[in-house]
């Protein structure tokens, strides 16, 4: 264990609230400034991240530790650490900042303070939630980071953004508030078994639930993160939510904010009610299924680019539960490197989305095509991305979802041919909208487009080079990964 | 003497001042409004360092009518605060409208000493006594003169509601001094230890239940408040909203989880089904409403339905008092801040506001926009405000206590009322200004509405985040 004596992950946590109160004091008129000074605020928070990756010692357990009093009262503490299942998404979180930025940058023109003030405090919750060891505070971060969220969709978003961004605010409280009961519970039980009273999860952890406690404190849970994953039938916000955010919004929503509700099937669920996890397993592996066929026929019919991609992510997030609810080592880590692999590559999707939507104003299929006629780097990225999305390998997409096949293919074969068809569904969509996009012939009205800025290239830049080095070599990854494994499935 | 000194020293000490500025009011009737609000904040700040530099007190005094026990300085801080943001917030306004303004900060001193005898009274007799006191004060403040009519009209009905429910509590006490032949709640709660429970006293007890109800304004005996709220000036409708739940509940948890332990069985489920009720026709109800101040009305009464869950656990978890304190501790900062910044977008917006007016005032107001948003998160219990740890904490202790039921109809309360809170936020931020009646923009000066509603947000912001220091002096407030 290295409890470093420099609080890493509260400056992680902390940096971009700080940076948002900075952009907050600056003129509006002053939008250069802004945009440089957020820039400067992601890209120190993702350098400061680094440190994490070079420190990490792959050996299980909490590391980067922090620990103080904060509600003795209660027994809630301000506790911070990382393992190897938080480690990758917090990199993943810091990563996503300075991308988003740039992109912004580019193309986001209307109140950019405000906008750029929320996109922090957003990334800032994001983090705290990763990397919060107590209940309390990771219930704080979990809701906090609701409103950023609300206003990032319901002020940038698309036309029916005030409906979407209601919409997602209600859903994810609703289910957190079952979370709130259930905590409460296990809290009081853990209290009363071994009279400490505490929120502190590594305890918590230590108690052995009795079955009925254990059954619905982990359908609180569930419901919680069922919504955020989301799992169908939970699903419905995600569409309206996707489709009305801004780019920034949908690749943070993607790439990191989806990965919430598997984080806590992980970090809480699986932990705390291993008895319960196990015994629900074949109810979450169906709807796991059934999400990733349900996603993947529905983006199958989309003539919306950015509702396919959301559609896609519904279907991708049932692999990972999938993967998860295998309580197969290999099933899991493929879970955590498909958390990771669709962050990069659906967060770069989404990009591609908003790249093309800022310069035709439209994202309706049938009306694109022959992109790669006009805008080949474009296209090639575009080609790219999906490729790394359907599964390529040799690409990130392929090495998690291969080890989600094979932990459920142990633990549940029939489950394992439904995941499979959904694989071969999404090659089809994917490669139906490629070629519907990127060949044919131009629509005569984008024949003065441009192809890609060097700031849009240079936000896409690590995403390619990720998604490449995750494909090829993915063992450092894996290693992160495994050392948190026996604490998952203990 | 010295006895009285220590017993109800802060209290002494607001009387004092209400009996100065009523004579300068004699001397210079309608002038130095500023000298007398400021005596008043003097005076509330003179009672808030007596109270916690005497700290604690013998639980029993002045011959067993008076307790100076923790339960009562902590209940008695948290109505000191309500009256002092309420003279911030009160004090331009009445300069304004050149209202009768010493008056005003003499009604809003009796009506903290009122509750604070409620609060320290341990015989039946002197609860009434302050409770009396309390009302006819808040009966004068909610018809004061602001140029309404419905002022007039929502000042009559508290009156007769009012009167009503004093009418249901004097019964009760009778029925209560029938049976044990005292109104001194010691003497009663060994009564009820030592014997079944005699009829009589149950329904003495189930009087007092119902006036206490109709005072905090709990379902079924609520329908007073929206209407009363609506009407009565809005300062005046903040500290109405609560003052009196802090020191009406204060005397619910020690007349029946103090005085009738014993007797949790018989009731605790009535007090019980009064929680639920309360939380789910306060919520439901804010939802129809388009009147920011109707809504907010409505989410008082919701708000005493989660602060009934810490009454009902504390018939059985003395812990339980302490939820209690701490939320209407952070109830007075968000509620208080909510009103004072409802107050200054009528000042320089216009009154009646709905809901929908508030379209684009984020932008066009972003410090006072930013305080009421974070008031209405706060309500709507979203970290990490105030809001937050209080729900928290009081649904934690309501689990421990076995009310696991109730705090599942809390927590489906408090998922409908975000709606309505968040509908505001919205509207704040989201929803685009209108066209060609954009309201006036308000060059930043010296207000001390300003001030009370900066106040309010501190207080929000640190008992979210850090809650631990008045988490602290909150749990010092134990049934006993």
């Amino acid at each position: 264990m290295n409890d470093v004596a420099f609080p890493i992950l509260s400056l992680l946590v902390f940096g971009p609230v700080a940076g948002a109160l900075l952009v907050a004091l600056v003129p509006a008129a002053r939008v250069q400034l802004v945009r440089a000074l957020s820039l400067t605020v992601t890209l120190a928070v993702f350098a400061a991240s680094l440190s994490l990756w070079t420190g990490f010692q792959s050996c299980g357990g909490f590391q980067f530790v922090e620990r103080l009093r904060w509600i003795p009262s209660i027994g809630a503490e301000y506790h911070l650490g990382v393992d190897g299942l938080s480690l990758l998404l917090v990199l993943l979180t810091a990563l996503l900042g300075p991308v988003v930025v740039c992109f912004s940058m580019e193309h986001v023109r209307v109140r950019e303070k405000a906008y750029y003030a929320t996109l922090l405090c957003l990334l800032a919750g994001l983090t705290g939630v990763f990397v919060s060891l107590d209940l309390v505070l990771f219930y704080i971060f979990w809701e906090a980071m609701l409103i950023p969220m609300f206003l990032l969709i319901g002020i940038w978003g698309g036309p029916r953004r005030i409906y979407a961004s209601v919409k997602f605010f209600l859903y994810t409280l609703a289910g957190s508030l079952l979370m709130l009961a259930a905590i409460i519970a296990i809290y009081l039980h853990h209290g009363s078994v071994t009279g400490v009273f505490t929120f502190d999860l590594v305890a918590l952890m230590q108690v052995s639930y009795p079955q009925l406690l254990q059954k619905l404190a982990f359908l609180g849970f569930f419901v919680a993160f069922a919504i955020k994953v989301p799992l169908v039938p939970f699903h419905t916000w995600l569409p309206d939510a996707h489709v009305e955010a801004p780019t920034a919004g949908s690749v943070v929503l993607a790439g990191v904010l989806l990965k919430m509700g598997t984080y806590g099937l992980m970090r809480f669920s699986l932990p705390l009610f291993p008895d319960a996890s196990r015994y629900f397993a074949p109810e979450v592996l169906t709807l796991a299924v059934v999400g990733i066929i349900y996603g993947a026929v529905l983006a199958l019919a989309q003539d919306d680019l950015k509702k396919l991609i959301a559609y896609s992510s519904i279907s991708h997030l049932g692999f990972v539960v999938a993967g998860i609810f295998s309580f197969d080592p290999r099933g899991e880590a493929g879970a955590v490197l498909q958390m990771i692999g669709h962050g990069l590559i659906t967060g770069a999707l989404f990009l591609c989305v908003g790249m093309i939507y800022e310069r035709t104003h439209q994202r309706s299929i049938p009306l694109l095509g022959g992109l790669a006629h006009r805008l080949p780097v474009y296209a090639t990225l575009l080609a790219f991305f999906s490729l790394a999305s359907l599964g390529l390998p040799g690409l990130a997409g392929f090495v998690g979802e291969f080890l989600i096949l094979v932990g459920v293919f142990a633990a549940a074969p029939w489950f394992a041919v439904g995941v499979a068809v959904g694989i071969v569904l999404g090659a089809a969509y994917l490669l139906w909208m490629l070629q519907r996009v990127i060949f044919g012939t131009l629509p005569e009205k984008y024949a003065g487009l441009s192809d890609l800025s060097a700031l849009e290239l240079f936000a896409l830049a690590p995403l390619v080079t990720l998604t490449i080095w995750v494909g090829v070599a993915p063992r450092p990854f894996l290693n992160v990964i495994e050392s948190a494994i026996p604490a998952v499935l203990r | 003497m010295h006895d009285i000194l220590t017993a109800c020293g802060p209290e002494l000490l607001l009387l004092g001042a209400v009996a100065l500025i009523t004579a300068l009011e004699s001397v210079w009737p309608a002038r130095g409004l500023r000298v007398k609000v400021f005596l008043g904040l003097l005076a509330l700040a003179g009672a808030f360092v007596l109270l916690t530099a005497t700290g604690e007190a013998s639980p029993e005094l002045l011959a067993g009518l008076w307790s100076g026990d923790p339960l009562s300085v902590v209940f008695k801080l948290v109505i000191l605060l309500a009256a002092t943001l309420t003279l911030f917030m009160a004090a331009e306004e009445l300069e304004r409208r050149s209202a009768a303004g010493g008056e005003f900060v003499i009604l809003v001193l009796l009506a903290a000493v009122g509750m604070m005898i409620m609060v320290s009274g341990v015989d039946l007799i002197v609860i009434l006594l302050g409770l009396e006191l309390m009302a006819v004060s808040f009966y004068i403040l909610a018809g004061f003169t602001w140029v309404r009519e419905t002022t007039a009209e929502g000042g009559l009905k508290y009156v007769i509601t009012g009167l009503f429910a004093s009418a249901l509590l004097m019964y009760g006490i009778s029925l209560l001094y029938g049976a044990t032949g005292s109104t001194g709640l010691a003497r009663m709660a060994s009564v009820a230890r030592n014997g079944a429970a005699d009829p009589l006293v149950l329904a003495g007890l189930a009087f007092v239940a119902c006036g206490l109800a109709f005072k905090m304004g709990a379902a079924p005996f609520q329908m007073w408040m929206p209407d009363v709220l609506e009407g009565a000036p809005t300062p005046v409708a903040g500290y109405l909203a609560v003052g009196p739940k802090v020191a009406v509940l204060a005397v619910a948890t020690r007349v029946f989880a103090a005085g009738f332990p014993a007797w949790f069985a018989l009731w605790g489920p009535v007090w019980w089904s009064l929680a639920a009720l309360t939380v789910l026709w306060g919520n439901l109800a804010a939802l129809a409403q388009d009147s920011l101040k109707r809504m907010l009305a409505y989410s008082s009464i919701a708000h005493v339905g989660y602060l009934l869950v810490a009454v009902v656990s504390s018939g059985n978890n003395p812990e339980a008092a302490g939820p209690l304190a701490f939320y209407l501790l952070a109830y007075a900062f968000m509620n208080l801040g909510a009103f004072g910044a409802l107050l200054w977008f009528e000042r320089h917006v216009g009154t009646e506001l709905t809901w929908r007016d508030l379209a684009g005032f984020g932008r066009r107001y972003p410090a006072m926009g930013a305080a009421f948003a974070l008031f209405l998160l706060s309500l709507a219990g979203i970290p990490p405000t105030a809001g937050f740890p209080a729900k928290f904490w009081v649904f934690l202790e309501g689990w421990r206590a076995g009310h696991q039921g109730l705090v599942l109809v809390a927590l489906l309360g408090s998922a409908i009322g975000a709606y309505y809170y968040l509908r505001a936020v919205y509207a704040l931020y989201l929803l685009p200004e209108p066209e060609g009646s954009a309201p006036p923009p308000v060059p930043p000066a010296f207000s001390l509405l300003a001030y009370g509603v900066l106040l309010a947000v501190v207080g929000t912001a640190i008992a979210g985040i850090l809650p631990q220091f008045f988490i602290k002096i909150a749990s010092l407030a134990v049934v006993g």
